[in-house]
């Protein structure tokens, strides 16, 4: 019997089994923290929600090895195509080890659970939080569903890591925990999987402009012939039903390597392109990952950051729960930690997404045919803006705020 | 004052709805979605669904969807 062996009361409880929950989960069990993860699916990792597009960066930081059983192909660098298909490249050269992996999500996600319950954290799927339990202005625990039962578990701090619903910040109520996105700062995604395309897998590539307003289109491919064609629109520019699915569907018609496809898998979902939240922590509460909108603003990418704030989490935890305070006061080191690895570049990316939010297709184009005819050592902002500025001065002096 | 409606044959349960809802009104449990009471009838979840499974009915129970120009 699963549920006998449940405890009424754990160190601390981790929602959602995704790559943020999965380390976060990890890293508490391994320093000996009573922990449980629970998630609302039956099976973790499916179904799959996301492009599958990882950037090599940080694995080795975060302890993971690469492996054929997630890596679906290896790329050695991305393409960016404006409105008039003019192109750049970013490879590893530029970019160091920003490029990289285009992931089986659903093998991935699997990977992580297994190592957070070798750790030694308790899993529990198709177990959903219904609430959460607050005395004194703390938060004390979750109500779970689990099967035909409802139970109250107590937890001394509650690590909410549910992804862009992002469900418990909001229920808890806590003071200046705010994860309500403004229409500007999300995304509708969807995605086919598609067999029989003419793709090159040596690169990921990006499409730009008005064929997905505020977004991008992408093309990640899986195999010889295999990609994730999918599209991410930004909600503040989608009037009517269904738009981001019309709008690849539009594009796709107009690609004859990709028209030809068929389609064996559709996935969709939600993310955000904001700042991340002003504030990731409370009384017995720490946000992770997209649930603390880690998402990069620009990119889309935030697997890595997720793992990344759930992995700092561990040690932290530990000292305070060792302590018994996991008061705002001291839960505080966490919100510091993840700031400190990753909240300048978020900030950076955010600016860039505002600017690249209304920029007309002719810009676009201006912008990346100018530097396509440059070769860069390397790219960062800085060097991207000084190559622009030689062509169109008048764009670098609009972007200038970027540096 | 209008409801808002989900055709469950189109939903892919991704949960996007539920993340931007302002008010927290939408659920996800596994593979059903929830409106709960407290919806201001924004029709942002409508906007957001990138598959078009969520519309909704006025006083008359007439089946209204935001229309695409895409």
């Amino acid at each position: 019997m699963l549920w006998a062996k449940l405890e009424d009361e754990y160190d601390v409880i981790v929602v959602g089994a995704g790559p943020g929950g999965s380390w976060a989960a990890k890293h508490c069990a391994e320093e000996g923290l009573r922990t449980l993860m629970i998630e609302k699916r039956q099976e973790i990792g499916s179904p799959v929600r996301c492009g599958e597009g990882m950037a090599k960066v940080w694995l080795d930081e975060l302890g993971i090895k690469p492996n054929k059983e997630w890596i679906a192909n290896e790329v050695q660098g991305a393409r960016i195509y404006s409105p008039n298909m003019a192109h750049i490249e970013v490879n590893e050269k530029h970019a160091g080890n920003e490029c990289g992996y285009v992931l089986h999500r659903s093998f991935y996600d699997k990977a992580m659970a297994r190592e957070a319950a070798r750790s030694g954290a308790q899993v529990l799927v198709k177990c959903m939080a219904t609430a959460v339990l607050k005395e004194d202005d703390y938060v004390t625990g979750l109500k779970i569903h689990y099967m035909q039962q409802e139970k109250e578990v107590r937890a001394k701090v509650v690590v909410a890591a549910d992804g862009f619903e992002s469900q418990i910040a909001r229920w808890a109520k806590m003071p200046g925990l705010r994860t309500n996105l403004k229409s500007k700062d999300a995304n509708a995604c969807f995605q086919y999987n598609m067999i029989g395309v003419d793709c090159d897998v040596r690169y990921n590539d990006f499409f730009v402009g008005s064929v997905a307003p505020g977004g991008y289109v992408w093309v990640f491919p899986k195999g010889e012939d295999q990609a994730n064609v999918g599209i991410g629109v930004n909600l503040s520019k989608i009037t009517g039903a269904a738009e981001a699915k019309r709008y690849l569907d539009k594009w796709i018609a107009k690609m004859p390597e990709y028209r030809k496809g068929k389609i064996i898998e559709q996935v969709c979902g939600g993310i955000s392109c904001s700042q991340p939240v002003k504030k990731s922590h409370a009384n017995g509460l720490i946000l992770v990952g997209d649930a603390a909108r880690m998402i990069d603003p620009l990119t889309g990418g935030g697997i890595a950051n997720a793992q990344m704030s759930g992995m700092l989490a561990g040690p932290i935890l530990k000292e305070c729960i060792e302590k018994g305070d996991v008061s705002e006061q001291a839960l505080k080191a966490y919100d510091d930690a993840w700031r400190a690895e990753m909240e300048t570049q978020l900030l950076r990316n955010y600016i860039a997404k505002e600017k690249v939010l209304d920029l007309p297709d002719e810009t676009f184009d201006k912008i990346i045919s100018a530097l396509s005819e440059v070769q860069l050592e390397k790219i960062t902002t800085y060097t991207l803006l000084k190559a622009l500025e030689t062509k169109h001065p008048e764009l670098v002096a609009e972007l200038a705020d970027l540096l | 004052m209008v409801a808002m409606r989900l055709d469950k044959h189109v939903c892919m349960w991704c949960g996007a709805c539920v993340g931007v809802c302002p008010v927290n009104s939408i659920i996800l449990f596994e593979t059903r979605i929830e409106f709960q009471d407290h919806c201001t009838d924004c029709l942002i979840c409508e906007r957001m669904c990138p598959v078009g499974a969520i519309y909704h009915v006025d006083e008359n129970d007439g089946h209204i969807q935001l229309q695409s120009e895409i």
